[in-house]
């Protein structure tokens, strides 16, 4: 057995992959990891990857073999790879590319399959999840098999499902041309605009050149990390008619902002089509509720055909872990179309990664929020959950309350209006956003704290003046409710009160903590307003929980999930921290 | 095949083994001593690194010699001497008297190119033959040692026995007395040293490394003893294993079989070592149908030391592998690289052959014993202390991570800390202590056993070792110490949530002493009792050394302080303490098995006087008669003057024949050539004479009239 303590790395049988974080060789160890598995939590000493199925045909679609993914374990391992995943390895990635689909000349409506072997043709074939999309050609010896065109998306889940990941070599339509160019300078502004280093690597990984092999997958970048600039550069290498489909109208309004005012096209090439706008432009902007969008239940989907209605060459998938279903099944018919999808993480709560893998396309770039950190292009991070005691009435009817409602007395827990004003005291200085879930709980605080707040109710132009406000310095504190969890830019934020939250939704933590990871005093960075005091490049997220109550419990989940990622967690008590301060009086700018 | 190369020497052990017969003896001689490795180094590996010559030998450089050399072989057969002197090289028909001839034969023996030449000089049997007389410890039955000759290789029984006899007569070789045509082969016991550093590269076993070898394992995990054995107990404190009439529950088993997929297959056999070894040491009792972890116990082996854990693994292993230790110490000495099978197993055979003939030896069993129970490495290997490799038709062996962690790690090896995440999640990698370990699984839900085993901190798990007697401040402190980066700030204010703060009762288990109130000043103002109190609850009650009750009582009777007979014992603590007595009882016993096992080391204790020329046959009675050298005389006249006895003596006339005379000893000198002489008073002639001690035919002590 060849043990070598001095290495980094722990490979455990069931495939998850420790690594020492303060070791020296850290850097190449993570370097290595990254292709081939998926970081699971990183705190400070310890950072845990995941080797799954799907992140190594991730590995495999970027041409990595077998022997160097286990040579390059062994060389970094304390102790030999465990056989099982070995197995794990050489079975999967060997899997990928047995399968491949080609484009076919002779027959242009339909798609040829290249098998490896015959005996991997006989193998395939004779498997039932795929023999229903098969088109049969040819005798005996000169068996020839293809697919209907249609059925490309379809029919790569359905090879996925039979443990057959297919290659997808078929090539893309190329859509309508939409020459533009990136700007040197910000329109109307001074400001030098230049995508930073890994923005144009992750988007050069993803086009490889407009091979086949390139031209859809995922780019994996932390909140913060500008990925809707990696959609414009992938936008500057495609130069096609371009749709993008976003989380909500805020977000796609950023959209639109961001391309009119880094890229040379006009408002007139960029349009919304959302329930406000219906434009279809050469480059549109639309959310996912809008293409999802039924009348009623037995209906269809209304405007599922924005995908038929114009000749794309690019689909953007924002957000792409929140892909809802229809859209899956709609990306399914698109993959003659180049696609990329952006996220700051792969984990879907509903389990679908395979989906996002067969459909979207393989992971074509990461980078951790670490290493965004350290570069300076996001703000560093110190979270901090307080724990607020019930009062007497409100223990009692906790107590007598079904077990369905504990969850959210516990989280409408008046005692947080005094923490929120201890908070807001404590940083009159910075941009605060206090987010929460429940409604109700909101309002009060609003009408308590004379602070204004953006729920659903609140009309897009309502939230578009708020957020311009809270942008240009005019409101410094602002309550928003799960609205304003994704994609909404809001740079100058720098403190979240987390209110209440949805169970131990990890997704929605790590969201929410976006909101404020923004870089917080770039050099070069001109300010809207000169006379603001420059701020730290520092964030602090909070969460208050009521002690002893259901809320603790979920609390702690989202605790370890931070914590996990690596960020500072501490915990406080709120009689300690109010005791320790004066009687906060509130300088909360009014509505 | 490559044969060992330099700084890869393999040995054989190669003194005879003695058994049961020994045991006794040494309890008689003062109890077991500490074990002690270099012990069975030396007697294991002693051509690993002699201890007796020097890396570069300088022509006529003098060797250490065996000490009572001299003496010995003053009292061999004269013409036992002789051939052995000659066989040096010496010329004894040039040398006046025995005396310097046996100076001269020990100066020989402690020149080492002497000693190198006479071993060249020795034709293949012969060489052979003395290879594997010092391979069975240096004693061989008369016929059987033909039988194993032949085995081994190959040839005639007479051929064999000429060079047996051809050994003789260089005087490398004794014979016992002759019973019914039976007697032993037997190296002169303060040759054995001298004979295994002269055959140093015979004795060596080869080793083999090739890429071909197929390694015949079952694909997991080669873990460290201490670390499946506490990952064992760990698993087995959370998840106490339920029992059937006969078994382990099946549906537990099996899910402890696939806990520990990593390091044993289902069904293994390690395992069931494993919890043998528990159950036997007391760490493991059955308890309502279950198997539970008795905490107290596995503390008390964790705190051993490691020569002493390895002891009772060995005396465990020894039951159904004799010579584990030694065996595994040989392999041990491969460095990892393969020792070929035949060798290996022909060497143990002699070691087994070798401790059966000195026992039969001993107990005068001198008829042949065809028995055949050779062990085979088999039980070592379904354990996983050996692992096999096979390459085309040859087989190898050499030691498992398994057995390695007992032969040769040393604490200080062991890694002392673990990572403890923000995440709750504890990770410790294989080599982390095994106390540490143990400790986690008290501490933390056992998640993970593989490469780095995997605890999770939960309120449950805090809330069962504060049960089970963890303090606030221990639990924090151990986390403290033992965490790579301290306890992160969020676990620290979460796990001192759990804690709470510390109970306002507790329970002790302890020898409590309880002193009457009128004799409590006179207790307390003793210092001789100090050292025994543990803990002083009140004045009058003390918390006492539970391991030192016998000093504590001996040190009262003293005082003239009256205690009760018996100790009031109460339930819960009566079963513990049985339990670790036993443990401590069977420390003890392995101890004296290392003993007994090092002592091996030792040959015969045969008198040397008991030892014929190889052409001489002598009965046991004869054998037995004392032999009057000129050095026996002069101990009997050294005895005689501090004792104030008399020396009665038979002494050669010149005309005529012997006879014997009463003498009052006065004083022993050296005469011009030498020889020693005793001058002292006649009784019979009342006349002052001297007597040339090497020509006294027979000598007694006679007790002074007064």
């Amino acid at each position: 057995m060849q043990i070598n303590l001095d290495n980094p790395v722990i490979v455990q049988a069931d495939g998850k992959v420790l690594v020492e974080a303060n070791h020296k060789t850290y850097e190449q160890a993570r370097e290595f990891l990254t292709q081939f598995a998926e970081l699971e939590s990183s705190p400070d000493a310890l950072h845990t990857y995941q080797i799954t199925r799907i992140s190594l045909w991730n590995a495999a679609s970027s041409n990595l073999s077998t022997s160097e993914i286990v040579a390059g374990l062994n060389k970094i391992s304390k102790y030999p790879i465990p056989g099982e995943v070995e197995e794990l390895i050489a079975d999967t990635i060997e899997r990928y590319g047995l399968v491949k689909l080609l484009p076919n000349p002779e027959q242009p409506s339909e798609i040829k399959i290249q098998f490896e072997t015959p005996y991997v043709q006989r193998l395939f074939t004779g498997d039932p999840l795929v023999q229903d999309y098969l088109i049969k050609r040819g005798r005996r010896r000169d068996l020839r098999f293809s697919i209907s065109i249609e059925n490309r998306g379809i029919f790569k889940q359905q090879c996925l499902l039979a443990d057959w990941p297919v290659e997808d070599l078929a090539g893309f339509k190329p859509g309508t041309a939409l020459p533009f160019k990136l700007r040197e300078r910000i329109k109307n502004t001074d400001v030098v605009f230049e995508p930073r280093t890994y923005q144009w690597e992750a988007a050069k990984r993803w086009y490889q050149e407009g091979k086949s092999t390139g031209g859809c997958g995922v780019v994996v970048l932390a909140c913060g990390g500008g990925k809707t600039i990696v959609g414009i550069t992938a936008m500057s290498l495609v130069q096609r008619k371009t749709l993008i489909l976003a989380t909500n109208q805020a977000s796609v309004n950023q959209w639109i902002q961001e391309i009119i005012s880094k890229t040379t096209l006009t408002a007139r090439d960029v349009g919304s089509y959302t329930a406000n706008s219906r434009e279809l432009r050469p480059v549109t902007v639309s959310t996912y509720q809008m293409v999802s969008h039924k009348k009623s239940k037995d209906d269809g989907f209304k405007h599922l055909d924005i995908f038929d209605k114009e000749d794309w060459g690019l689909i953007i998938y924002d957000e792409v872990h929140l892909l809802p279903a229809p859209v899956f099944g709609a990306t399914a018919n698109l993959q003659a179309m180049r696609r990329l999808g952006l996220t700051a993480t792969l984990v879907r709560e509903d389990g679908r990664e395979t989906d996002v893998f067969t459909l979207v396309g393989p992971k074509r770039y990461e980078l951790p929020w670490q290493d965004l950190q350290k570069m300076g292009f996001i703000a560093s991070m110190e979270c901090v959950e307080i724990h607020l005691e019930m009062s007497d009435m409100l223990t009692r009817k906790y107590k007598d309350a079904a077990e369905k409602d504990k969850f959210m007395i516990a989280c409408s827990n008046p005692a947080k209006l005094n923490a929120v004003r201890y908070l807001l005291q404590k940083h009159q200085q910075d941009n605060i956003l206090i987010i929460g879930t429940y409604l109700e709980q909101l309002e009060i605080m609003s009408t308590e704290l004379k602070l204004p707040v953006i729920t659903g109710k609140t009309p897009n132009h309502v939230r578009e003046q708020l957020f311009g406000k809270f942008r240009s310095g005019k409101i410094k504190t602002l309550i928003v409710s799960k609205v304003a969890n994704f994609s909404i830019d809001l740079p100058d934020a720098n403190v979240a009160i987390q209110l209440s939250g949805t169970f131990g939704s990890r997704q929605e933590e790590a969201q929410r903590l976006g909101r404020i990871l923004r870089p917080k005093n770039l050099k070069g960075k001109k300010r809207a307003d000169k006379n603001r005091a420059p701020v730290e490049n520092k964030a602090y997220f909070y969460t208050l929980v009521t002690k002893d109550s259901k809320e603790q419990t979920f609390a702690l989940n989202r605790q370890k999930f931070l914590a996990g990622q690596g960020y500072r967690y501490i915990l406080q008590d709120f009689s300690t921290l109010s005791s320790l301060s004066s009687s906060p009086s509130i300088t909360a700018t009014p509505i | 095949m490559s044969s060992t190369s330099a700084g890869t020497n393999k040995s054989g052990r190669n003194r005879f083994p003695k058994k049961k017969f020994r045991r006794k003896r040494n309890n008689r001689r003062g109890g077991p001593n500490v074990p002690n490795y270099r012990k069975v180094n030396k007697a294991v590996a002693i051509l690993q690194s002699p201890p007796n010559y020097p890396e570069n030998p300088k022509r006529g450089k003098r060797v250490q010699k065996p000490a009572g050399l001299v003496e010995y072989l003053t009292q061999l057969p004269e013409s036992l001497v002789v051939a052995l002197y000659k066989s040096t090289g010496g010329q004894p028909n040039k040398v006046g008297n025995f005396d310097r001839i046996v100076q001269l034969t020990s100066k020989a023996l402690g020149q080492e190119t002497r000693l190198k030449t006479l071993v060249k000089d020795l034709k293949p049997n012969q060489l052979n033959s003395l290879i594997t007389m010092i391979q069975c410890g240096g004693i061989a039955h008369c016929n059987e040692i033909i039988e194993e000759l032949v085995i081994s290789y190959g040839g005639r029984n007479k051929d064999w026995t000429q060079a047996l006899n051809d050994l003789g007569k260089l005087g490398l070789l004794a014979r016992s007395a002759t019973e019914h045509d039976h007697f032993f082969y037997i190296v002169p016991e303060p040759l054995l040293p001298l004979f295994e550093h002269a055959l140093k590269q015979d004795l060596t076993l080869p080793t083999f490394a090739h890429e071909g070898i197929s390694v015949d394992n079952d694909g997991t995990l080669p873990t460290a003893f201490d670390f499946s054995l506490v990952a064992l107990a760990s698993y087995l404190h959370q998840k106490p294993a339920r029992l059937t009439q006969h078994d382990i529950h099946r549906s537990d088993r099996e899910e402890l079989d696939a806990f520990f997929g990593q390091i044993w297959t289902p069904g293994s056999e390690r395992f069931d070592f494993l919890l043998d070894f528990l159950l036997t040491h007391g760490m493991l009792s059955f308890q309502n149908a279950q198997l539970n972890i008795v905490p107290g116990v596995l503390d008390e082996w964790l705190a051993m030391s490691q020569a002493d854990q390895t002891a009772l693994v060995m005396a465990k292993l020894d039951q159904e592998f004799t010579l584990t230790e030694w065996l595994l110490w040989v392999v041990h000495q491969a460095d990892g690289e393969w020792l070929p099978a035949h060798p290996l197993q022909s060497l143990y055979r002699r070691w087994i052959q070798g401790d059966k003939w000195r026992q039969r030896f001993y107990e005068d069993k001198w008829s042949e014993d065809n028995s055949d129970d050779l062990p085979s490495f088999a039980t070592l290997l379904r354990y996983g202390f050996l692992e096999r490799g096979v390459w085309g038709q040859e087989q190898f062996y050499r030691l498992t991570e398994f057995a390695t962690s007992l032969i040769s790690r040393q604490k200080s090896d062991e890694i002392s800390k673990f990572y403890l995440t923000p995440n709750f999640e504890i990770v410790a990698p294989m080599g982390t202590s095994a106390h540490l370990l143990f400790k986690l699984g008290e501490l933390c839900e056992f998640s993970n056993c593989d490469r780095a085993n995997t605890y999770k901190l939960t309120v449950q798990s805090i809330e069962k070792a504060k049960e089970s007697g963890w303090k606030r401040d221990e639990v924090l402190q151990f986390f403290t110490k033992h965490s790579q980066l301290g306890i992160p700030e969020n676990v620290d204010f979460t796990l001192k949530k759990w804690l709470g703060s510390d109970p306002s009762a507790t329970f002790h288990n302890v020898l409590m002493l309880t002193v009457h109130r009128n004799q409590v000043p006179a207790f307390e103002s003793n210092s001789a009792f100090k050292p025994f109190i543990v803990h002083r609850f009140l004045p009058g009650m003390y918390a006492v050394h539970p391991n030192r009750k016998e000093e504590l009582e001996a040190e009262m009777v003293k005082a003239g302080i009256q205690f009760g007979e018996h100790t009031i014992d109460y339930p819960q603590g009566q079963h513990l303490e049985q339990e670790k007595d036993l443990l401590s009882t069977q420390v003890k016993e392995a101890r004296e098995l290392k003993v007994e096992h090092a002592d091996l080391a030792r040959p015969t204790d045969v008198t040397p006087n008991e030892l014929c020329f190889i052409s001489e046959v002598k009965t046991k009675e004869e054998a037995k008669q004392i032999r009057i050298t000129s050095s026996y005389c002069k101990k009997l006249c050294e005895q005689a003057l501090e004792s104030n006895q008399y020396i009665r003596l038979e002494y050669p006339q010149k005309k005529a024949a012997p006879k014997w005379v009463t003498v009052t000893p006065e004083k022993i000198s050296a005469s011009g050539n030498g020889s020693l002489t005793l001058s002292g008073r006649v009784h019979e002639s009342n006349r002052k004479l001297t007597f040339a001690l090497h020509r006294v035919l027979n000598i007694e002590l006679v007790p002074s009239e007064g």
